[in-house]
């Protein structure tokens, strides 16, 4: 089996630099993997820091700089599915999505309002501050339900 | 213990083949097999290690929907990249039970998560294969399960083999450097095995209530029915609590039990828990 060589990988990471260098801290999947492997890089990223912040914990760096092409401060960027810790699954939206996608008429304007926003106007519109701190909290690990007394 | 649903006694059931042997990763979300690694975590298989999401070592979580991932994340012990688990695990040689429900398995041990019909025409297009094949493959024990027991899903031949284990037998197995061990069908109205490749699967178990007449005219395939077929051991009653009250409270593995929209109503209750769960957290945390 040949290699696949994809022309472009976008990739999410926790945080990165100014220069590409990526950390992760939750699952990474295959984003470190995709990068190696693509022609060109475009890293998103839930917050771009300084350098110094990266040097802190080098550990986490699972892309270094030079393998990326162009960094996009996005938070929020994996919305609505996880970037732990920051935020859990966002399951009901999702569900909106799935059920749009289930016919031409409703799909459309689904996408078409997507594709006109910006990512800014996109928080603000799907992620009001209540909605955003529930998925915060469901990146806590503590959404268990206690025993029953 | 007898106040206990069906779905619990396969959890219970796929739980027993868990232990500190080998790892077993979680794949695409199945509520049921989650539930069973779960519980073997949490009562006889303490020491065995689970990969979840990235998180290698994850401690026993609780069964739920947009949680599950964070609960993961939480109290593991490492982090690993998908082509470290996979290579890690899959390709070498430590997996020890994998879970798969598909559409159809056959009397050879395929699977078919693809289509159902003809693949160029086909009448049901399934979700795929994703990681199965490789798996189903190279795990040591494989456990197909479904919420039904029917000659549409236990079929003489798969309409589509998303994924086989070729050989069965054990010495076979050794001899190409795969892992030995069987493959085991779990269902509402038993178990079969299927441990060699000239044999066909056998009924190794019947559950409760269950005569094995019925198992062998709901199977598609044919079965090898020995003399004396035992019972299926029923949960136990600290088993069927750990499950409601910590595992699973909300019964995520009822889902194969129900049709489409059963499944989508009683999704929005469990989501709807999750949510009042989470809010909660996110006030006390504001």
């Amino acid at each position: 089996v040949r290699a696949i060589v994809p022309d472009v990988a976008i990739v999410h990471a926790l945080r990165a630099d100014a220069e590409g260098n990526c950390q992760y801290d939750g699952p990474e999947a295959i984003d470190a993997d995709a990068a190696r492997a693509a022609r060109r890089v475009v890293v998103t990223c839930e917050e771009i820091v300084d350098r110094e912040v990266i040097e802190a914990n080098p550990a986490a760096t699972k892309i270094p700089g030079f393998l990326v092409d162009a960094v996009i401060e996005a938070p929020f960027g994996a919305h609505p599915t996880t970037h732990v810790p920051r935020y859990g699954f966002d399951a009901w939206q999702v569900g909106e999505y799935a059920a749009a996608a289930r016919r031409e008429e409703t799909w459309a304007p689904y996408l078409a309002q997507i594709a006109a926003e910006t990512e800014q106007e996109y928080r603000e519109r799907v992620l009001p501050p209540q909605r955003r701190r529930v998925m915060e909290a469901l990146a806590l690990g503590r959404t268990r339900e206690r025993a029953a007394a | 213990m007898s106040d206990y649903r069906i779905d619990e006694l396969m959890v219970c059931r796929i739980a027993s083949e868990v232990d500190a042997s080998g790892v077993t990763v979680l794949g695409s979300f199945t509520p049921l097999a989650y539930a069973a690694y779960m519980l073997a975590k949490a009562t006889h298989a303490r020491d065995a290690y689970l990969i979840g999401f990235n998180a290698v070592g994850m401690k026993a979580l609780q069964m739920s929907i947009a949680g599950v991932e964070a609960q993961a994340y939480h109290g593991a012990i490492g982090r690993w990249s998908f082509i470290e688990t996979t290579s890690t695990v899959h390709l070498g040689r430590r997996g020890l039970v994998e879970c798969v429900s598909p559409a159809q398995v056959d009397g050879e041990g395929r699977i078919n998560t693809s289509v159902i019909g003809d693949y160029e025409h086909p009448k049901v297009r399934l979700p795929g294969g994703a990681g199965s094949p490789e798996v189903v493959q190279n795990y040591q024990k494989l456990v197909v399960y479904f919420g039904g027991h029917d000659t549409r899903r236990l079929v003489e031949r798969v309409d589509f083999a998303t994924g086989g284990r070729w050989p069965i037998s054990a010495e076979a197995r050794e001899a190409r450097g795969l892992l030995p061990g069987p493959i085991m069908v779990v269902t509402p109205l038993g178990v079969l095995v299927k441990d060699h490749d000239d044999r066909p699967f056998r009924v190794e178990s019947v559950n409760p209530g269950v005569d094995v007449q019925e198992i062998v005219d709901n199977t598609g395939f044919v079965l090898e029915v020995p003399s004396q077929v035992p019972t299926t051991a029923v949960p136990t009653a600290k088993q069927i609590d750990l499950l409601r009250t910590e595992i699973d409270p909300h019964g995520t593995s009822r889902f194969d039990f129900l049709d489409t929209e059963a499944r989508a109503e009683y999704l929005r209750t469990i989501l709807d828990a999750e949510w009042r769960r989470a809010a909660a957290l996110a006030e006390e945390a504001s």
